[in-house]
């Protein structure tokens, strides 16, 4: 046996006895589940649930497998990060508060940290005491970060001070930290001039008030920082630089919401199925149809993300697969949505009081725009295919 | 240029034989000489293939000759081919040796022929209807041919089969027919009497396709009656197969989309700076990933079936459905990639002159070999929603 099977017995034993005494269970179909980024989900009991959840993983080793030992981490590879993917996969690890910080924050300051904020931030976000967020858009600025136009002033004494409005970050109302990215030159323009700052979201002057979506949830923020002082040790990576600190941010992002969404495997087009057999709907050439592609989609889905896994574990370099699985899970979203409303007829727009199923699915319905939004929308999805992967030109820039 | 997936140093050296061997003779000039050929292919590069690359007994055991590899390398193979849309045997000769091997009977008779290049095979009946009810499961195109024991041993088949790939060329053909007992598989030689070869005109003219008519042919018996599920498993990897080709296709649309939009100017900027180009390119390259995801998956799922025990059960189990997500994601890719790159180019896309036609030829007669995404998708809601 190889160390790398026995890493994955031992990581199977562990979930296999903690998942059902910790109620790590999916306790309904995946497929449709209500969105990650509903209000609800942040309750207090959730979140509760959610820290118990990753000190738990911090405890027995598996949170941080490949960061390293000397903040919290285990000191281990990608290929054991990858086998801990796959074998949680199955069961329903409540983390969802901890993924910006594990996913985005966590790489960034370990990638452009000092050793000092390293020491002071990891180990907390990895045990579940410290929540992070993170603060980019602004309402001039979206796909186009470079738009920012939150301000940083230097102090005499070396703080800074800043003023702005940020926009669109997830779970602001229960964070404790978050990454800043804001105008430290206010001669620059576009990308130079950028910093990124560790902000303690409990500062005096930070007013965070939460967004109303269009799905009724209220999972997004807009933030206002009416002249905070952040201490001068609040810059991660250099004064001036923090465009090249954020694209290792936005990476990690694009990749955590493209795999985030891969996981369920079939579920989707099993519970259509199931449905449409409940509902007598075996003669429906049309939905067979659209259940069949569903099913073919969640295949392919699962495929890349197995490639990526199976191109980590070989050593290998894997392709653009990860890119590939935000753009391609968002459309399949959209495709399971149009079978479930052929499925529902006109009770896809009126159900009887109580119908929960149907509930779910508007909800579904209202919350798939946002999917091809956040994190990178389809349209830049595909500039960074076609630049970056394909080399084809970017568009001309005004000079 | 993608590099492409290997998963072993053997099948990464495999597939650079094969490019160095389709940059020599897969040309535009020399696939485009052969468009008006009957023959559709150069016997002199068949040989070559066969010497070279061992590619007619490449799924032919080392016993029966020949390279005794698996579905992972016939997919290497028919996707670099698929890549330049060399004309060759390949294909129906695969096809005809996958048929044998599921078989069982004949594959000592017939395949130390195929593997020392003396034989080309055809694949007749083995397709599946663009329209196959979910609830009936694929029916079968190819029923239409009827064997009857001759009472000497021998079998005497009556029918006809509508499109068989290399139909006329072939020296063997197996063809699968109904007996009393089901279906079964049967070898005809080339030139038998009572059997009449029509050659069809092709959408895609760098393949030759034949209408068989069956008048009481005889045949020799390819099948054991305790293989019960050769024919799913024939049906499967014949999409597969396919699907692989289709692969090549779309990753060299990709390529000459991408390497047109990087070189042609418009409006004073490169039309691959334009999202709408750009985003034409990118929806490709999704395709093309896609496509491989699920190609290289039903492969491994292929090859795993091979094996004894229940693991090797459960892979045979599934390879159909693997198979039917291969096909019917690459089907629709194919003809969307093809048909992206005449856009792409523009006017210049529409010319004869272009290969881009050849390559929309290709997608459209990819797209039906073997049933099309919605035949099977209609396979695939068959076993998601009607109860077994």
């Amino acid at each position: 046996m190889t160390g790398l099977d026995a890493y994955r017995q031992q990581v199977r034993a562990w979930l296999a006895e903690q998942a059902p005494a910790e109620g790590w269970l999916p306790s309904e179909p995946a497929a449709l589940a209500a969105d990650s980024e509903d209000g609800a989900r942040t309750a207090a009991d959730t979140l509760a649930r959610a820290r118990r959840a990753q000190a738990a993983l911090f405890e027995a080793g598996y949170t941080g497998i490949s960061w390293p030992p000397e903040y919290g981490g285990q000191g281990l590879s990608n290929r054991e990060q990858v086998v801990f993917n796959q074998e949680s996969e199955q069961y329903d690890l409540p983390v969802f508060p901890f993924l910006i910080g594990l996913g985005m924050c966590g790489p960034t300051v370990l990638s452009a940290g000092t050793p000092e904020q390293k020491e002071r931030y990891i180990r907390p976000m990895l045990r579940g005491e410290e929540i992070w967020c993170q603060m980019f858009s602004e309402p001039g600025a979206g796909s186009d970060v470079a738009g920012i136009r939150t301000r940083a002033a230097r102090q005499f004494d070396g703080s800074w001070l800043v003023r702005g409005h940020k926009i669109w970050t997830s779970g602001a109302q229960y964070c404790d930290f978050g990454l800043l990215l804001a105008r430290s030159d206010p001669d620059s323009t576009r990308h130079a001039g950028l910093t990124m700052f560790v902000v303690d979201m409990h500062s005096p002057g930070i007013r965070i008030e939460p967004l109303r979506q269009m799905n009724g949830g209220s999972g997004f923020n807009e933030i206002f920082f009416e002249d905070v002082v952040l201490p001068p040790d609040a810059t991660v990576g250099e004064v001036g630089r923090g465009w090249h600190v954020a694209i290792v941010t936005l990476m990690n992002e694009r990749v955590a919401i493209g795999a985030g969404r891969s996981r369920g495997g079939s579920a989707m087009s099993a519970e259509l199925a199931a449905r449409a057999r409940a509902a007598g709907r075996e003669g429906d050439s049309y939905l067979l149809d659209q259940i069949a592609d569903v099913y073919v989609r969640e295949q392919v889905l699962k495929y890349l993300s197995e490639a990526v896994n199976e191109a980590v574990l070989a050593g290998r370099t894997p392709g653009p697969q990860g890119s590939i699985a935000k753009l391609f899970s968002t459309d399949l979203g959209r495709r399971g949505n149009a079978a479930a409303r052929r499925l529902a007829g006109s009770r896809a727009q009126a159900w009887e009081p109580g119908d929960a199923e149907a509930a779910r699915q508007a909800q579904q319905l209202l919350s798939a725009p946002g999917w091809s939004i956040a994190g990178g929308t389809d349209e830049i999805m595909r500039n960074i295919l076609g630049e970056r992967v394909l080399g084809l030109a970017r568009e001309p820039r005004p000079s | 240029m993608d590099a492409g997936t290997a998963r072993t140093d053997a099948q990464a050296a495999f597939r650079q034989e094969l490019r160095s061997f389709t940059k020599a003779h897969g040309t535009s000039q020399a696939v485009r000489a052969l468009l008006d050929d009957p023959a559709g292919y150069d016997p002199a590069v068949w040989e070559l293939m066969a010497k070279q690359l061992g590619l007619p007994g490449l799924i032919v055991g080392e016993e029966h000759g020949g390279s005794g590899a698996g579905a992972a390398e016939a997919v290497i193979a028919l996707e670099e081919l698929g890549a330049v849309m060399l004309p060759s045997p390949f294909l129906p000769t695969l096809l005809g040796t996958v048929a044998v091997l599921a078989g069982g009977r004949a594959a000592g008779r017939i395949l130390p022929a195929v593997a020392a290049g003396q034989q080309r095979l055809a694949l007749a009946g083995a397709d599946v209807a663009s329209t196959g009810l979910a609830s009936t499961g694929l029916a079968s195109t190819g029923g239409e041919v009827s064997a009857t024991a001759d009472g000497d041993g021998g079998w005497r088949l009556t029918g006809q089969v509508p499109c068989v790939l290399d139909g006329a060329g072939a020296s063997l053909i197996l063809v699968v027919a109904s007996t009393g007992e089901g279906p079964a598989l049967f070898a005809v030689q080339a030139g038998a009497p009572g059997l009449t070869a029509v050659a069809l005109e092709t959408l895609d003219l760098t393949r030759r396709e034949a209408r068989l008519s069956f008048d009481a042919v005889p045949a020799e018996l390819a099948s054991d009656p305790d293989q019960a599920a050769w024919l799913t498993r024939v049906r499967a990897l014949a999409a597969l197969a396919v699907a692989a080709g289709s692969l090549g296709g779309i990753r060299r649309c990709l390529e000459m989309a991408t390497g047109y939009a990087k070189e042609r100017t418009a409006f004073g900027r490169t039309i691959g700076s334009f999202q709408a180009v750009k985003h034409m390119c990118a929806d490709m390259l999704v395709d093309l990933e896609c496509t491989r995801a699920a190609v290289e998956h039903a492969a491994k799922v292929a090859d795993r079936a091979d094996e004894s025990g229940p693991p090797g059960e459960a892979a045979a189990a599934a390879l159909p459905a693997a198979c039917s997500v291969a096909k019917a994601y690459a089907s629709d890719a194919v003809v969307r990639a093809a048909t992206t790159l005449i856009q792409v180019h523009g006017g210049l896309g529409f010319t004869w002159e272009h290969d881009a036609h050849l390559f929309y030829r290709r997608a459209f007669s990819d797209e039906q070999l073997f049933g099309d995404a919605a035949a099977h998708r209609a396979q695939l809601a068959a076993a998601l929603v009607v109860p077994a």
